[in-house]
């Protein structure tokens, strides 16, 4: 929205240039206050995305790292390559479109958990009368406070074979019923062989991703409580009383006024939640390192290895022009799906 | 209607504090559970048993760590310097330099808005590793090579941090974009209407007024640099500019044989503590930080 | 007037950056700044031994500045090479001779002939071998590894000798812990006749005996033996007296005779129907960087870092196995692991042999964890790794 610039009592005795001038004050300032961080992302974001595009298109690797070799020019084989799994010899057990269906699944299936767990503490949080709220909120924001790289590393050594406390918790638990600990001693990031092989035949789970996925359901749901009780703060108590004096039951109240009266404020956090799990590189890395087999990678971890130990740049990028185009469905395909969502707003 | 809150019947509120209490616990264990590690002499990988306080429980870990961190000739205290600069450096520039890109997309109307909108939530949705590759290639090529002064600018601290930076800044201008979207106009269009121009209306009012979205603003952006390893181990390789993040993640590679858990577990602790202090102390001003820069 | 200040000050700038050039000008070889990179486990007797080299060496040349980095061993190679690819690096580093073929063929170490040329005659022709790739010398030999049979004398007095003996062991409830990967388990292969490579370097494990040594090792982990991926889980077994037997290499002989004393013992790989078993042999050396500024300080650091005395300490101090002719090891730990390198079998150092390494760990990983048969998982090895090699 345009601000009024033009001072009061100004009179038309002006030139037509100095008119324009004035006019587009406004419009030069827009411009004037972008340049400076526009400027910084042409150079250190704009511009290195459209040579990455060029190297996709080259056979860029160390020996041209110096910048006294240009790289050949090789058009679409990086491309090529990655899609027929060419990459195998480098990469064994490379698979592109393996890597990507697990990168869907590891999202899809955490984030709705992200989501159900994060609102339902939060209402549960909101209960009035409720001693200790304080606290436990407190408490409650402490996964997010803690640097990934240690939750990952805690975790990793929580699901560990023998002396993991996950496993010596089953084992415990087992005791009660008499089964020996030595069955719990599960191998939770070694073991290739998915638990339940009949899911989705075409793309294995392994043990590995079991184990992430509980770590990353700790990880995630205090964002949404936290933006959740942000909004059921701003829920008019009113509404509930007038509610409950019409004979609602909390159920009811819980799915016609709550539900859709935070929807504004979850929507734009299951997106960010959505993006963020969809790209979790320091997580994964650090946890299953792509797992056993590669059978955990998701694209990111699998475009860093590329860089870090194949160094094959040219191919990298192809590769990151490839997650670049994904992200662009995935919002485009998310976008869609909040509009959707908001037909349906109270 | 009363004014004070209903009284919970006692059997509903048992029930409640039961659920939390799990919640809190579940939460809590892992937490602990380092905190355990980091106070146990022995210096297991696999502790043989379930304890929380182990026996013998010392501060020797934290000694070990703060006098040598790594195998290498720096110091506790130079690591920390390093990430501090890195972290603060970044996130203040990016605030800095976000908050006038915010103020530009929030206020005025031009040709071209939305699609230079879109363009900086795209870059927002790029993962980092996604210029990883062409950042190293361009900043490998700023040397100065010149007798006895060798620098290369990929392997310093400033190029971590501009590299850094490229992540941060759509970031910035997201989060200040919305929560200026938040601010009446009404006080502008006053001092507009006396005579200021929109430069004065800008430093004179709305930067004062949006000072704790900047603090948050660029707390957030501290806290992910301050935890930042990833980038740091690709371009780095003098042991001076070694941050805080990488050494911790030094330790837990696949051949450090026996992983020193406790030396691992103080370190980590010493580094998660400064953020996680903050962060409690002022919750309520981040989450509505969070909050805000996230209602479109 | 102020054109005359800023046209002096700018002179003095230049005369100042000048004299800097000038200064770092001392008797070839002995002074100026050498950085060194190592992947010695922090904490370890060796990297304690390199420390005290170090000092040496400062005291011997005390014009030339040392700089020590140490990388963890599974981000050495990477980092070196991306460095010295993109115009740095360190000046020197030492590592074993694990892909010294590839950096050969990248120009990532510099031929070293015309430096050492007379200076290597004490060391044994098999190291010296070990560093040169097609002739050409790339490195200053320091000591030999190869991996061999660790065992507690506390728990199992006299070591298996044979497969069959090794198998019983395990059946009667002596742990044996194996760390699972494509180095460590390498060793069993020639107990069975397997070959890796026939003379035209195409994979020929699965006609020469790498399924029946794939076989051989589940029937060890069904009698009980454990394969563990982690170094350091596997490690951690032994050294706590969990474990009867273990094999690994000599770098971590030290910090096992502090752990187990005098219960520590060494014995070669048991020998199987079709031979004596042999690991890899490799040979750890110095390497310089061509982008160096100050070879010929880091190939004095080299020489005085593998000379009589240091290769003594080295080998009293760390357990390293000595390559020198005037060099004896005192303790017959070592010596069983020169015994070990001596029938061991030298790194090959051709291209063909870097894509041993990613298919061959997924194949110990697939077998192992009964993913895929043992015949299955040898055949579809030699299958990837003669397409990779174009053969």
């Amino acid at each position: 929205m345009a601000v009024k610039s033009t001072p009061v009592g100004n009179t038309a005795e002006v030139s037509g240039f100095r008119r324009w001038w004035e006019r587009t004050t406004n419009t030069r300032a827009a411009y004037l206050y972008l340049l400076p961080a526009f400027l910084v992302m042409t150079i250190i974001t704009f511009y290195p995305l459209f040579y990455q595009v060029w190297m996709s298109f080259t056979d860029y690797n160390i020996a041209n790292l110096r910048g006294t070799v240009p790289p050949n020019w090789i058009g679409f084989k990086n491309y090529l390559d990655i899609f027929q799994g060419a990459l195998q010899a480098k990469l064994p057990n490379f698979n592109f479109w393996r890597i990507l269906g697990f990168n869907l699944i590891w999202t899809i299936t955490n984030v709705p958990f992200h989501v159900v767990i994060g609102v339902l503490i939060a209402v549960a949080l909101n209960v009035e009368g409720l001693w200790f709220k304080k606290i436990y909120r407190a408490i409650y924001i402490l996964p997010i406070v803690l640097p990934t790289l240690v939750i990952a590393t805690v975790w990793r050594n929580m699901f560990d074979q023998t002396s993991g406390s996950i496993n010596m918790g089953l084992a415990a638990i087992g005791g009660l019923f008499n089964i020996p600990p030595e069955a719990f001693y599960i191998r939770w990031f070694e073991s290739i062989v998915p638990p339940f092989s009949w899911f989705l035949p075409g793309m294995p789970l392994p043990l590995s991703y079991y184990a992430m996925l509980i770590a990353n359901i700790w990880l995630g749901w205090p964002f949404m409580t936290i933006v959740a009780t942000g909004a059921l703060q701003s829920i008019p108590k009113d509404l509930y009383e007038a509610a409950s004096m019409d004979g609602a039951t909390p159920r009811q109240q819980f799915f016609t006024i709550t539900v859709p009266l935070i929807r504004p404020a979850m929507v734009p956090a299951a997106v960010y939640g959505t993006i963020t799990t969809f790209n979790l590189f320091n997580f994964i890395f650090m946890m299953s390192g792509g797992g056993p087999l590669r059978q955990t990678e998701i694209l990111v971890t699998t475009a860093y290895d590329l860089v870090r130990t194949q160094r094959l740049y040219g191919m990298a990028a192809a590769f990151c022009v490839l997650i670049f185009f994904i992200l662009l469905g995935l919002t485009l395909a998310l976008n869609w799906a909040t509009k959707a969502t908001e037909r349906y707003d109270v | 209607m009363s004014e004070k809150e209903r009284r919970l019947p006692l059997f509903k509120q048992l029930i409640y504090q039961i659920i939390l209490l799990a919640i809190a616990f579940s939460v809590l264990f892992p937490i602990m559970w380092i905190v355990s590690l980091s106070l146990d002499p022995r210096n297991l990988s696999r502790p043989p048993d379930f304890r929380l306080i182990p026996p013998g429980a010392s501060f020797e870990a934290y000694r070990r760590v703060l006098a040598r961190p790594t195998a290498n000739p720096v110091t506790f205290a130079e690591l920390a310097f390093n990430q501090l600069k890195l972290a603060g450096g970044v996130s203040f520039l990016a605030v800095l330099v976000g908050v006038f890109a915010a103020y530009s997309f929030s206020r005025f109307d031009y040709r071209g808005r939305k699609g230079l909108m879109l363009s900086v939530v795209m870059v927002l949705i790029l993962p980092g590793i996604a210029t990883v590759a062409p950042l190293f290639v361009m900043l490998n090529r700023i040397v100065i090579d010149w007798g006895s002064i060798q620098f290369n600018l990929r392997n310093s601290l400033y190029g971590v941090g501009l590299a850094l930076i490229s992540g941060q800044l759509p970031f910035a201008i997201w989060n200040l974009k919305g929560f200026l979207d938040t601010v009446p106009r009404d006080l502008e269009e006053a001092a507009l209407i006396d005579g200021a121009g929109p430069t004065q209306a800008f430093f004179r009012i709305i930067l004062p007024l949006s000072t704790p979205a900047l603090a948050v603003t660029a707390f957030l952006g501290f806290s992910s640099g301050w935890t930042e390893f990833a980038l740091s181990w690709l371009f780095l390789t003098d042991a001076k500019d070694f941050t805080l993040a990488m050494s911790l993640w030094n330790m837990t590679g696949p051949y450090s044989g026996d992983t020193p858990w406790s030396a691992f577990s103080a370190m980590a602790l010493m580094v998660a503590a400064p953020v996680a202090i903050v962060y409690l102390l002022l919750q309520k001003y981040i989450v509505g930080g969070l909050t805000i820069g996230g209602v479109k | 007037m102020k054109k005359w200040s800023v046209l002096i000050s700018l002179v003095m700038l230049a005369s100042l950056l000048l004299t800097a050039c000038g200064s770092g000008e001392t008797p070839a070889g002995s002074g100026g700044t050498v950085t060194l990179w190592h992947a010695y486990q922090t904490g370890s007797a060796e990297e304690e031994t390199l420390a005290a080299l170090i000092e040496n060496a400062k005291a011997a040349y005390p014009d030339m500045t040392i700089n020590v980095l140490q990388i963890p061993f599974s981000e050495i190679f990477n980092k070196y090479q991306t460095e010295v690819a993109a115009g740095g690096g360190p000046d020197m580093f030492v590592a074993p001779n694990d892909d010294l073929g590839n950096w050969a063929r990248g120009d990532l170490v510099l031929a070293l002939d015309t430096y050492l040329a007379g200076k290597l005659d004490a060391f044994a022709p098999v190291a010296v071998d070990g560093m040169r790739v097609d002739g050409v010398l790339y490195g200053v030999p320091e000591s030999a590894k190869a991996v061999a049979l660790y065992y507690n004398k506390s728990l199992i007095a006299t070591p298996p000798a044979t497969t069959a003996e090794l198998l019983q062991a395990a059946q009667s409830g002596q742990l044996l812990v194996n760390v699972q990967g494509a180095y460590h388990l390498f060793g069993f292969f020639g107990a069975f006749g397997g070959q890796l490579f026939d003379a035209d370097q195409r994979c020929v494990l699965d006609t020469t005996g790498g399924i029946q040594t794939m076989q051989y090792f589940l029937d060890l982990k069904a009698a009980g033996a454990v394969f563990e991926p982690d170094y350091g889980k596997a490690e951690g077994l032994f050294r706590q007296g969990q474990a009867a037997m273990f094999v690994n290499g000599p770098w971590a002989l030290a910090d096992y005779q502090k752990d187990l004393g005098d219960n520590l013992g060494v014995a070669p790989l048991p020998t199987g129907p079709n031979g004596a078993g042999a690991a890899f042999n490799g040979i750890d050396g110095f390497y310089i960087n061509p982008n160096s500024r100050n070879i010929d300080g880091a190939i004095t650091l080299a020489l005085f870092l593998t000379n009589k005395e240091s290769s003594q300490i080295y080998t009293d101090r760390a357990g390293h196995v000595p390559i020198r002719n005037d060099v004896t090891a005192s303790d017959p730990l070592v010596a069983a692991f020169a015994q070990a390198s001596a029938v061991g079998y030298p790194r090959p150092q051709s291209p063909e042999f870097a894509n041993y390494w990613a298919p061959a760990g997924d194949m110990f990983t697939k077998v192992l964890e009964g993913a895929v048969t043992a015949e299955q998982g040898v055949r579809d090895l030699c299958t990837q790794m003669n397409t990779a090699n174009n053969k």
